[in-house]
């Protein structure tokens, strides 16, 4: 695998020269950013020249990672050009968070194949139920595959999104790329570093990702209440109490949902994945210290076993909710994770609306709150 | 310098040794603006939030505790006002807690429990009450539930009372025991009754059809084990339907409920009458004896007393009835036929009962029928036989070694108007069923001392002794041992001279009773001798606690032991046991001069049989004994000493 990384900005342009030879059939492209159209249109009219014949992926963004910095109005670009794995994109339109489950099938039908290694996921972050949506793309996959990615963001505004489709952004859709072969590693790590806080609660009231009720008092109302005066800058700071589901299954421990919109004449929450009535669930709460650690694991988590120095690139996928806590230390927690990572590897990533990978127990599930890794190598 | 610091200077550019410019100490003014203000924000919410989930949580841990003591307050009215018992102990058998219905039932205030044992209460009056509450030692780790009929400590009341203990654990360590009591005198009531409407007839209280079943089923059974035999006795009430027809329903039920009556008291507790359909009864009569022909005389008794008893006219609303019954009767040994075959026999056996004229019993088995015949002809001719000196004895000599004749058994004959002489073995079996042996056995007795006393006047005839068979039927009757002493004081016969033969079989039951009367007779000098020894039930431990005088060798070794070597065997045995008790011996059957020489050689020194006389009568048993005493009778003994 060859791979180049390149950041760009209105002011500054590219950051180096982009280098044509990468381009190919196996050449897979990675924009991130959270430029506004205008300035994201030039950036990619250079990125159309440079690698017409790339598979692209991306997504908007609440903020850029490249290499150990955190980039704002950006745009962030990972060439990787494979040499022994073969890639396949599918992608599809959703219109509405109840087409999520179908949408997944319909995916992981598309991209299923015997040396299927893992699925790269990227999906619009406002109108997707993402627990739905692994579950229908996962559904009918093997096991073995390794699904990671994450939900397109949008700042802290929570207004629209976008996915690459066809080298340009496009809201309502999901692009999944698969990559096959056998000498593909790709390994991952996740971890929140968020305490529970509070007493237990029951949901008493939910559609889906939409939480209307607990204990049987509106949803809203609570969040409000442990908000006080940040209620005003809801939905966005709904993210510092994020919703923390005790699984079933202990060792899976618990799984974190973070707050996609509030609807004030409904008193609901929307989530980013299912809040299933009947669940237990507890708020969470952290500070920087305990979020910054916990990037620190998830890097550290990271298998990289038969890693012999070559080329690694690293996407690391962070919630905008860690950001809002972490206000202007949140490059210390990306500072944290390449300090983790090979010296000469490669990180890029974004801050989302919701993060993609395994669980303990190997199913794949939707986070929300974490930083999620996901590191490729060839041998 | 701190990591944030440090960074903010390096995103503006500055040198942390220099002083910045205008635009540069703005920017750096900023940045440290927006730290403080994020830091109070990031303050101010987790406050908040530990301010707020504290007060949540202690809410909610009030809220837990309120809930849990309604829960307990509800739990304890709950178990305050059931119905059952309930008292817990620990590991210890001290009781921790009982509830109300405990304390009413056993009279006993919790307050008075608690923190005692049953040990403790041991003084109570109660105690008893509670020992049946808690039989099983405590500790013992064991669920149990039985049932124990108890007297409630207030009101004395019998209540049966379903007891359950269960031991209580906390992580396998057992820590005490839950033990609770609950009435079910009632609920049994309801199961018994649920149960007789199952199994008996609600008309007449009768076991039903089912049952009457099983009661041939268990006789069947234990037929099989015991060899006996049992009979079943289909009785269909004559002319019965006409009744019910002209009286009405009403009538006919009156008249089945006194017919069940009556029923019920022709027979043995141990036998069933069943009502088994409209006019049809059943009875079933199970341990008759193992002998076909004795066990269908019993029948017969039965089906007699049946029939007498439907003599008597039922009255029946003041008005009276006439029933008969219709019987038909089968016997059955053990399980070769079905119990529907049984039934099916019984009433086709009926049916002849009813083509004979009603009123009447008919077996099944028509060769029982000619048997029973006879053997009704023998009984009744036995009765007159008795009263019209029909009755007579014979008298067989007994010898010893020196020739010397020394006495006799008497054996009793019947010189019938009809049939002549009829012999013992025709007779006697219907005497021993009818309970004829009884009266038989006094006439053979009054006319043996009688004898005797006769005898004690006469010099030549005083030495004799008189063996007189005493059967089984007699000997039990618990007055025998007075009528043969009243018998004896009557005639004045000299008891030394009187022997009673006793079978063997009399040992079978109730030995200690034989063994008190055998001693009580011995006492005043009566002899008592085993007749038939070593055919029957031998123990010699019994053997040795009898008083007896004498042991006759049974004719049938007497008979084969020149022959088989096994009975020589038996018959030297006898011998030497009855030397070792130091008792007399006596053999019978002996017929010729060799069997004569082998009982000697053995060493036996008494002798009867037809070598020396046949049972004669009285004139001719004289006429021996003067030959006897002439010269001694007309067979030389092999041996004088």
């Amino acid at each position: 695998m060859q791979l180049k990384t390149y950041h760009y900005n209105a002011g500054q342009g590219w950051s180096q020269p982009f280098d044509s030879t990468l381009d190919s059939q196996h050449t897979m492209l990675l924009v991130l950013s959270s430029l506004g159209q205008a300035e994201l249109e030039s950036g990619l009219k250079d990125l159309r020249r440079a690698f017409p014949n790339a598979t692209w992926v991306g997504c908007s963004t609440a903020g850029e990672i490249c290499g150990d910095a955190l980039m704002d109005q950006s745009l962030v670009v990972a060439v990787a050009r494979f040499e022994h794995t073969r890639l396949r994109l599918a992608s599809a339109t959703i219109a509405e968070s109840s087409e999520s489950q179908m949408v997944g099938t319909q995916l992981g039908a598309a991209l299923d194949a015997p040396d299927l290694k893992a699925v790269f996921l990227l999906s619009d972050g406002l109108c997707v139920n993402g627990s739905s949506l692994i579950k229908g793309l996962t559904d009918n996959l093997d096991g073995q595959v390794i699904v990671t990615g994450g939900l397109a963001g949008d700042g802290d505004r929570f207004e629209t999104t976008w996915v690459m489709q066809d080298q340009a952004p496009q809201s309502h859709r999901i692009t999944a790329v698969g990559l096959y072969g056998e000498r593909l590693r790709v390994s991952h790590g996740s971890k929140g570093g968020w305490d529970l806080l509070g007493p237990e609660r029951r949901i008493t009231g939910s559609r889906s990702n939409v939480l209307l009720s607990i204990d049987g008092q509106p949803a809203l109302a609570l969040y409000k209440k442990y908000l006080g005066e940040r209620a005003n800058g809801l939905p966005a700071t709904a993210l510092l109490f994020p919703l923390a589901i005790l699984n079933t299954h202990a060792k899976d421990g618990v799984t974190v949902r973070t707050v996609l919109s509030v609807n004030e004449e409904e008193n609901s929450i929307t989530f980013a994945g299912d809040v299933p009535e009947g669940s237990t669930v507890r708020l969470m709460s952290a500070n920087f210290e305990r979020l910054i650690n916990g990037a620190g694991e998830a890097a550290a988590s990271i298998m990289l076993d038969d890693y012999r120095g070559n080329a690694l690139l690293t996407i690391g996928i962070s919630c905008i909710g860690r950001r809002l806590v972490l206000g202007q230390r949140t490059e210390e927690e990306i500072e944290e994770v390449r300090h983790a990572l090979p010296a000469g590897s490669e990180l890029v990533g974004f801050y989302s609306y919701g993060e993609i990978s395994p669980l303990a127990s190997g199913r794949c599930d939707l986070h929300n709150q974490t930083m999620t890794l996901t590191s490729f190598w060839e041998t | 310098m701190h990591r944030l610091l440090a960074r903010q200077l390096r995103k503006l550019g500055l040198d942390p040794a220099r002083p910045p410019d205008a635009q540069g100490w703005s920017g750096l003014l900023n940045l440290i603006d927006k730290t403080y203000r994020e830091e109070d924000q990031t303050r101010y919410t987790l406050e908040r939030a530990n301010a707020i989930s504290a007060e949540e949580l202690s809410t909610h841990l009030s809220s837990l505790q309120i809930k849990s003591s309604s829960q307990q307050a509800h739990l304890s009215t709950i178990v305050a006002t059931l119905k059952e018992l309930i008292w817990l102990k620990d590991s210890e058998g001290v009781y921790l807690a009982c509830n109300q219905m405990f304390e009413r039932f056993t009279g006993l205030r919790e307050t008075q429990v608690i923190g005692r044992t049953d040990q403790d209460l041991r003084s109570i009056d109660t105690a008893g009450l509670l020992t049946k509450l808690n039989p099983f030692p405590h500790g013992d780790a064991v669920p149990r539930v039985f049932e124990t009929w108890s007297r409630t400590g207030g009101e004395g009341q019998q209540v049966l009372l379903e007891v359950s203990l269960t031991p209580v654990f906390r992580d396998s360590e057992l820590i005490g025991m839950m033990g609770l009591g609950r009435d079910v005198t009632d609920a049994r009531q309801a199961e018994g009754r649920i149960r007789n409407l199952a199994y008996f007839d609600a008309l007449t209280g009768l076991p039903n059809r089912l049952l009457a079943r099983d009661r041939i089923e268990q006789a069947m059974l234990a037929g099989a084990r015991n060899g006996n035999n049992g009979a079943l006795l289909f009785i269909d009430l004559d002319q019965f339907k006409l009744l019910n027809d002209t009286l009405g329903h009403d009538v006919g039920d009156l008249l089945l409920k006194q017919v069940a009556h009556t029923l019920t008291h022709c027979v043995r507790k141990s036998d069933t009458v069943a009502r088994i359909g409209g006019d049809e009864f059943v009875v079933v009569l199970p341990d008759l004896v193992a002998d076909d022909e004795h066990a269908a005389a019993e029948v017969e008794t039965v089906c007699r007393k049946i029939v007498a008893a439907f003599d008597q006219p039922f009255v029946i609303n003041g008005r009276i009835h006439r029933s008969t019954p219709s019987i038909g009767a089968t016997l059955f040994k053990g399980q070769g036929a079905g119990v529907d075959t049984l039934l099916k026999q019984a009433d086709l056996a009926m049916y002849r009962s009813k083509e004979a004229g009603r009123n009447t019993f008919c077996f099944f088995d028509p060769s029982l029928e000619s048997a029973t015949a006879l053997r009704v002809q023998t009984e009744n001719d036995l009765r007159s036989a008795l009263s019209g000196g029909q009755l007579l004895l014979h008298y067989q000599a007994q010898v010893n070694h020196t020739g010397r004749l020394t006495g006799c058994e008497v054996l009793v004959r019947w010189q019938h108007p009809r049939r002549g002489l009829v012999a013992p073995m025709e007779f006697i079996p219907v005497a021993e069923a009818t309970g004829l042996i009884v009266p038989i056995g006094q006439w053979v007795l009054e006319e043996a001392c009688s004898q005797l006393a006769s005898w004690a006047t006469q010099a030549d005839l005083m030495h004799l002794t008189i063996s007189v068979n005493v059967s089984a039927l007699q000997f039990r009757r618990p007055q025998f041992p007075d009528e043969v002493l009243a018998t004896l004081a009557r005639t004045g016969a000299d008891p030394a001279r009187l022997k009673l033969e006793l079978t063997e079989s009399l040992l079978m039951s109730d030995a200690e009773e034989v063994i008190a009367k055998m001693h009580l007779l011995s006492s005043h000098g009566i002899g008592l001798a085993l007749d038939d020894f070593g055919i029957g039930y031998s123990s010699f431990s019994y053997l040795k606690r009898l008083p007896l005088a004498q042991l006759k060798i049974d004719q049938s070794f007497v008979r084969d032991m020149l022959s088989s070597d096994e009975d020589a065997s038996i018959v030297r045995s006898i011998i030497n046991l009855t030397s070792n008790l130091k008792l007399d011996v006596i053999a019978e059957g002996v017929e010729t001069v060799r069997q004569l020489a082998f009982l000697h050689e053995a060493g036996c020194r008494d002798y009867q049989g037809y070598l020396f006389s046949h049972p004669v009568p009285l004139d001719q048993f004289l006429l021996l004994v003067a030959t006897a005493a002439a010269g001694g009778v007309h067979v030389k003994m092999p041996v004088q000493t």
